[in-house]
């Protein structure tokens, strides 16, 4: 697509095209995912750790406390975004504070903490999904495909 | 228990530096990004994939967002298999309340302590 | 901010304080029920024949996959933990199936439950230890295994 886009810019917006290519600042890819493999795993390794908090004093299994876990660490998330440090941590970690689900939470509270001046039905209500919402759209309506073709497969068509 | 905080560590940071290649290499924004984890962890939960990972891994593939979407077919598939197709709507938000419902408690009460920075 | 973090501190200890309650009241019954197995189950309940547990507990440890395994039963109960090799635990759902019908062969005439969950595990343990320190009758040992396939059967 891109290509076909290129044909039809005349000679100088092409120029100025691997001009402009030229001076983009090369993202350091292989620093970034260095960051983000050990800012992520540490991330998992922490929400492990909770999670085994919860089945040694609970009593929750190995398949129960995965909802608590993930409660908790929003929890967290919560409070490093309210003071600030979620962010600090993002800038230097990328995707690695991104993917887990702390950057869920991070993206819906900021943007809660963000749009509080606006009044909290107009502001924080209106605008707590603006980031997270695609995701809970497109993690829904793929769940609801996939999970129909294999509902759908498994009684008709005798599959699994 | 010692392997399973190896593990967690090493498939969790395996799907973030994913996520940090969608977004470096392929210049995706985080939103792009994020939205194609979920809907990959509902497809490979589809083809029955995503839950021996998470037996080996543990928190290394819950906590992911990819565990979301996964969550979600998981919950649409059992409500399915006993209700049907209209199971399979319904069902949906079964497992995965948690993190959803635990992002709008906490963001509504991060909102009401904590004021905009800058 | 000393106010907010005041709040949050206080508002954590709320959400901790409510959390443990359930808890709390548990053990206090759990006490109740040492207490009462104390005086009374001496009279009417001999140590359970565990030999059934552990002819399983053997018969399982041999398999490759499984690193450590746990049991208890009663005459027509057998509850079986085990923990799956690291590298296996891709494959926990096939071994559960072998392992159900490996011991189903083996003991036809008890209803078999097992799970590779980490929490049955100790929590088996915990039981396996309590019948050897105290007496138990088998109608305690019954509904105490009750409560641990409730538990293994919890999803989500």
């Amino acid at each position: 697509m891109a290509d076909e886009k290129r044909k039809n810019l005349t000679a100088v917006q092409q120029d100025y095209q691997a001009f402009a290519k030229e001076r983009e600042t090369k993202r350091p890819v292989l620093k970034n995912c260095i960051r983000a493999f050990f800012v992520g795993g540490l991330i998992c390794v922490i929400g492990q750790a909770v999670s085994y908090f919860y089945m040694y004093f609970f009593d929750f299994t190995e398949q129960t406390a995965g909802n608590p876990t993930v409660a908790t660490m929003v929890f967290l998330s919560m409070i490093l975004t309210g003071f600030g440090i979620y962010d600090r941590i993002a800038q230097f970690a990328g995707a690695g504070t991104a993917v887990p689900v702390t950057g869920f939470g991070n993206a819906v509270i900021s943007a809660a903490i963000e749009h509080r001046t606006e009044g909290f039905v107009l502001g924080v209500g209106s605008n707590m999904f603006k980031l997270a919402g695609s995701v809970i759209l497109f993690g829904t309506f793929a769940a609801f495909v996939i999970a129909l073709i294999k509902t759908i497969a498994v009684k008709w068509g005798g599959l699994g | 228990m010692m392997g399973m905080f190896f593990w967690a560590f090493v498939v969790g940071g395996i799907i973030c530096v994913i996520g940090q290649i969608m977004m470096d290499v392929f210049k995706l924004t985080p939103a792009h990004t994020l939205s194609i984890l979920v809907v990959a962890g509902a497809v490979l939960d589809g083809f029955g994939l995503y839950e021996p990972l998470i037996d080996f891994a543990g928190a290394g593939a819950t906590i992911p967002i990819t565990s979301f979407g996964n969550a979600l077919v998981h919950g649409a598939l059992q409500e399915g298999e006993q209700h049907g197709i209209i199971g399979v709507l319904t069902g949906m938000f079964e497992v995965t309340s948690a993190g959803i419902s635990a992002a709008i408690v906490f963001g509504f009460i991060g909102a009401l302590l904590f004021r905009p920075k800058g | 901010m000393m106010k907010k973090v005041t709040l949050l501190l206080v508002c954590s200890l709320f959400i901790v304080g409510c959390a443990r309650e359930p808890e709390v009241k548990d053990q206090s019954l759990q006490g109740k029920n040492m207490i009462r197995l104390n005086t009374d189950g001496t009279a009417h309940s001999a140590t359970m024949d565990q030999s059934a547990a552990q002819q399983a507990v053997n018969d399982i440890k041999q398999k490759q996959a499984i690193r450590d395994a746990v049991a208890v039963n009663t005459k027509n109960k057998l509850f079986l933990a085990y923990q799956v090799k690291h590298m296996e635990r891709f494959h926990k759902k096939q071994i559960e199936k072998e392992v159900q019908k490996q011991l189903k062969e083996r003991f036809p005439q008890h209803q078999v439950v097992i799970s590779s969950d980490l929490k049955l595990f100790w929590k088996t343990n915990e039981l396996k230890k309590q019948l050897q320190k105290t007496r138990m009758g088998e109608r305690k040992l019954n509904e105490e295994i009750e409560k641990l396939k409730k538990l293994s059967e919890e999803t989500a």
